[in-house]
């Protein structure tokens, strides 16, 4: 984050700091206080606070009448609060543009004001937009600022590994325009010295027929093998960027896939780079060919007849703007129409998935209406769309030829009167209605290219994207023995919501830790920690004395084994998903696995054994069989860290004795998390570490820790009573 | 004591599902340092935060009033804020600008697509503002055929109470995105 903003010369002025003043942090402040835009820019000095609306003083608040100093964030804004003792004050007001910079200077004021409190945290989050111009960033850097590559210039760079097949095409279109306008040619020729006084002999007629046909076939030919390359070349390019867009995504850290929805990641991975391909297929492989032709066309009808040319070519503007009118028009309907399909689409798809849901509160007959409802605003589109393409289309094919019944007409009368041969008019109104059909095509050219540089920029912009987390240069593989521990460690995914602060705790190896505190105190965020898959803002986490992020990712990934409360198995066998993390295990290893997993047995009475199909279309499996495979991946790939995260908390009573038992196979020797709402399951843990209020409540065995009558006792009596629940009403 | 009562008062059922109107008759709100004080049936609280049960459907009616150190619980709801005097419910409003700032656009200035970012240069009811979200993601949404609200990438957010009030040429500019 950015916190020191250079205050202009009028606003220092305004602002009017004692000469030994010192300027600490500055930063804008749009709002004023009665939550309109504004001017605002906030000075913090070694003494006081200053919030400057342009050039007046607005606010001046000394430190010396400040507790504390809180950044509180609302629903798009928040507010800096003093707490002056007697009550608290509103400093400043402004959107979350600025709530992250708001909030690691009020931690920074308040390590200042005082040693009672907290260490600062530094920030994480990043700027959004740019700091100079308001551009918004992509991935971290302006592109506008540091003068990054238009997308234009960058789908020229991609192209050029595919130079070869690119000049190949290129020389195939001017085949196939060459082909088209000397045909013309040759047909007049015929005209002229064959059919028009029916003078010439068959016997001379046929070279030409001849080579008619030749270029008719070569026509042919040169197009069928350019739309063939264009289409290949098309596909590969696609493919190439699907590859990199989706390696990539790969190495992105979880902020930014949490960032972003996962379907719009999805969404850039297929969609975009379907647009890249379209383009090349589409456009691309008609540009030159249809540019040449058009051109070539032109020339020569002005070669022939300049006045009849310029009668042809005199609607060429009116035609392209009317294409352009009704291509948007069209653009626009159907568009609607697309999105009413969607609408249909997706509310079919939320009726049937919760068809119990609607069936036991007897709301079908509401849901037919509503569907109906949908389903007749579609056709309502769909023929109001169908009716204007249907008066239109013609309307716009006339208005196409318009041009060549002039020259028809103008032509005509010239052959009549003895001024034009009339081969030179059948060519002439050839070459004329050759420029229109590109014409139309071209009109829609623009938005066939912003489409695809837009489909560009986003794959860029997941290109660009620099991972917040990367392995360091100098990387370490270690192979782990197990010793944890978390030093001074805070943390929070943005800077006004802290989820840990100050956790210090050491773990030996092999010791068995269950981590308890309500939910949202941050015990997922800590195993994310530990796992590396967001970086901690203050503190570091130590595995053999290492900071995790000295190590290499994967290696350190490969070390650790996660068990969760829903466990995503892949779309496959059973073997594929055990063997996911270690494919090349063999067939003996498997069964281990599955048998301390207490998975085997169901798995061998499965129709298809460890060949049964599980995932989306495959066979069910109950919660707890799809627990036991993910433990028994777990043990194959015989992790020295082993995570469980609320990994019985879903089951019933008897397949959680099955899979806790799985559990405690799995656990020997190795350094364990587990976190458990249930706090029956963590009995045999070695120690237990209660978070409460974003800090480590209290650390002990579950004996000390009853002893101590804390947290734990209060969660430990809390469910006891809770679970005697049914049997005292029984 | 049975094991049912002990649960009810782990619980707190009572409270918990309890709904306790706020009005005139056991309420006062008084103003304290730019936030609001309030004292309700004995109790008494130095900064209260107002938030709105159903900010898009009902901004003016059913306000939650929490104590400001403890927002997760709740003191009572306010159903109808206009039951006050004109200087607590002056007070009310002001709390809530100070909660929600959602600025309405009035007038869209232009809409550009660069980089995979769109970006909305728009005049609103508190000034004029420019905002970009990513394209093609969840940061348009629709509150109804009419009304829409964007999100932008810091997470502002930013109203158009009614599309067909914008002109037909606004409306182009916008149109992609809905």
């Amino acid at each position: 984050m950015h916190l020191h903003f250079e205050p202009t010369p009028a606003q220092l002025s305004a602002a009017a700091l004692a000469k030994d003043e010192v300027l600490r942090y500055a930063s804008p402040c749009d709002l004023d206080q009665k939550g309109g835009y504004a001017d605002g820019f906030a000075l913090f000095t070694d003494r006081r606070f200053l919030l400057l609306i342009g050039e007046r003083i607005a606010v001046a608040f000394d430190w010396a009448d400040c507790l504390a100093l809180k950044c509180e964030v609302y629903v798009g804004c928040g507010a800096l609060v003093a707490d002056t003792g007697e009550g608290k004050r509103l400093l400043c007001r402004f959107s979350l543009r600025h709530a992250d910079r708001f909030c690691e200077i009020a931690g920074l004021v308040n390590e200042a004001l005082s040693p009672a409190h907290p260490p600062a945290v530094p920030s994480t989050a990043r700027e959004q937009y740019c700091v100079k111009c308001g551009a918004p960033l992509v991935g971290g850097t302006c592109a506008a600022c540091s003068g990054r590559r238009v997308s234009l210039e960058r789908f020229l760079d991609l192209c050029k590994p595919y130079i070869l097949p690119l000049t190949v095409i290129s020389a195939l279109m001017l085949a196939v325009s060459f082909c088209t306008l000397y045909n013309q040619q040759v047909v007049k020729v015929v005209l002229r010295d064959f059919l028009k006084d029916a003078t010439g002999e068959f016997a001379g007629l046929i070279p030409y027929l001849l080579l008619m046909a030749g270029l008719a076939a070569v026509n042919i030919a040169a197009a069928a093998l350019k739309k063939i390359l264009c289409v290949r070349l098309g596909a590969r390019m696609s493919m190439d960027l699907r590859q990199k867009v989706f390696d990539k995504l790969q190495t992105l850290s979880m902020s930014y896939i949490g960032r972003g929805k996962a379907g719009e990641l999805m969404n850039r991975v297929t969609f975009d780079t379907v647009a890249v391909r379209d383009f090349m297929d589409h456009c691309f492989g008609n540009l030159m060919s249809n540019l040449v032709t058009m051109v070539g066309a032109v020339v020569l009808m002005f070669v022939l007849n300049a006045k009849l040319a310029i009668l042809a070519v005199v609607f060429v503007p009116a035609v392209l703007l009317f294409s352009r009118v009704f291509n948007r028009k069209v653009f626009r309907l159907f568009r609607a129409q697309a999105h009413k399909n969607d609408k249909i689409k997706s509310r079919l798809q939320d009726v049937i998935s919760g068809i119990r849901v609607v069936k036991s509160f007897g709301r079908e007959s509401r849901e037919a209406e509503r569907f109906n409802e949908y389903s007749r605003e579609l056709a309502e589109t769909n023929s109001r769309n169908e009716a204007f393409w249907a008066i239109f289309f013609p309307l716009l094919t006339l208005a196409m030829g318009l041009g060549i019944h002039f020259v028809q007409y103008f032509g005509g009368v010239d052959v009549l009167n003895g001024v034009m041969p009339v081969e030179e008019l059948v060519q002439f109104t050839a070459y004329a209605s050759l420029i229109y059909a590109p014409l139309r095509w071209m009109a829609g050219l623009p938005r066939m290219i912003l489409r695809m540089l837009n489909a560009m920029d986003r794959i860029y912009g997941v290109l660009d994207e620099e991972p917040e987390i990367a392995d360091r240069p100098d990387a370490v593989r270690h192979e782990i023995a197990g010793d944890v521990v978390f030093d001074d460690v805070s943390f929070a995914y943005t800077s006004y919501e802290p989820v840990l602060q100050n956790v210090s705790f050491t773990v030996r190896r092999g010791e068995k830790i269950g981590l308890v505190g309500a939910s949202g105190v941050g015990k997922s965020s800590l195993i994310n920690l530990l796992m590396r898959l967001w970086d901690v803002n203050g503190g570091r986490i130590l595995i053999d004395g290492i900071d995790v992020r000295d190590y290499d990712a994967a290696d350190l990934h490969r070390q650790i084994g996660v068990v969760l409360q829903e466990n995503f198995l892949f779309s496959g066998t059973v073997l594929d998903n055990i063997r996911y993390a270690c494919p090349g295990a063999d067939m003996e290893q498997v069964i281990r696995a599955a048998k301390t997993a207490n998975a085997h047995d169901f798995i061998c009475l499965l129709p298809d054994g460890y060949n049964t199909y599980i995932g989306e279309k495959g066979h069910k499996l109950s919660g707890g069989e799809r627990q036991r495979i993910a433990i028994a991946r777990a043990v194959l790939s015989d992790p020295r860290l082993l995570i469980l995260d609320e990994a019985t908390s879903s089951l019933d009573t008897e397949s959680e004795e099955l899979v806790q038992q799985a559990m405690e196979r799995l656990t020997g020797g190795r350094t364990t998390f587990a976190i458990a709402h249930r706090l029956s399951t963590l009995r045999n843990a070695d120690r237990i570490v209660v978070l409460a209020d974003h800090r480590v409540a209290e650390i002990g065995t579950h004996e000390e820790l009853m002893k101590k009558k804390g947290v734990y006792y209060g969660l430990i009596t809390a469910q006891s009573k809770l679970h005697r629940l049914p049997k005292a009403q029984s | 004591m049975t094991p049912l009562e002990n649960v009810n008062d782990l619980l707190n059922v009572e409270q918990s599902i309890g709904v306790r109107r706020l009005s005139p008759r056991n309420a006062v709100f008084t103003p304290s340092g730019g936030f609001a004080a309030l004292d309700v049936e004995g109790e008494h609280y130095d900064r209260v935060v107002v938030c709105r049960a159903f900010p898009f459907t009902e901004p003016d009616r059913w306000l939650s009033v929490r104590p400001a150190d403890d927002v997760k619980h709740e003191i009572g709801l306010i159903e109808r804020p206009d039951e006050f005097d004109e200087a607590t419910r002056a007070l009310l409003d002001e709390q809530l600008a100070l909660r929600y700032f959602t600025p309405k656009i009035l007038r869209i200035r232009s809409a550009v697509d660069k980089h995979g970012f769109s970006t909305i240069d728009a005049d609103t009811d508190r000034g004029r503002c420019k905002f970009s979200f990513r394209g093609g993601s969840d940061a348009v949404t629709r509150l109804s055929e009419t009304r829409v609200i964007f999100t932008d990438l810091d997470g502002d957010r930013y109203e158009i109470p009614d599309v067909t009030k914008l002109t037909r040429r606004e409306q182009k500019k916008i149109d992609v995105y809905l």
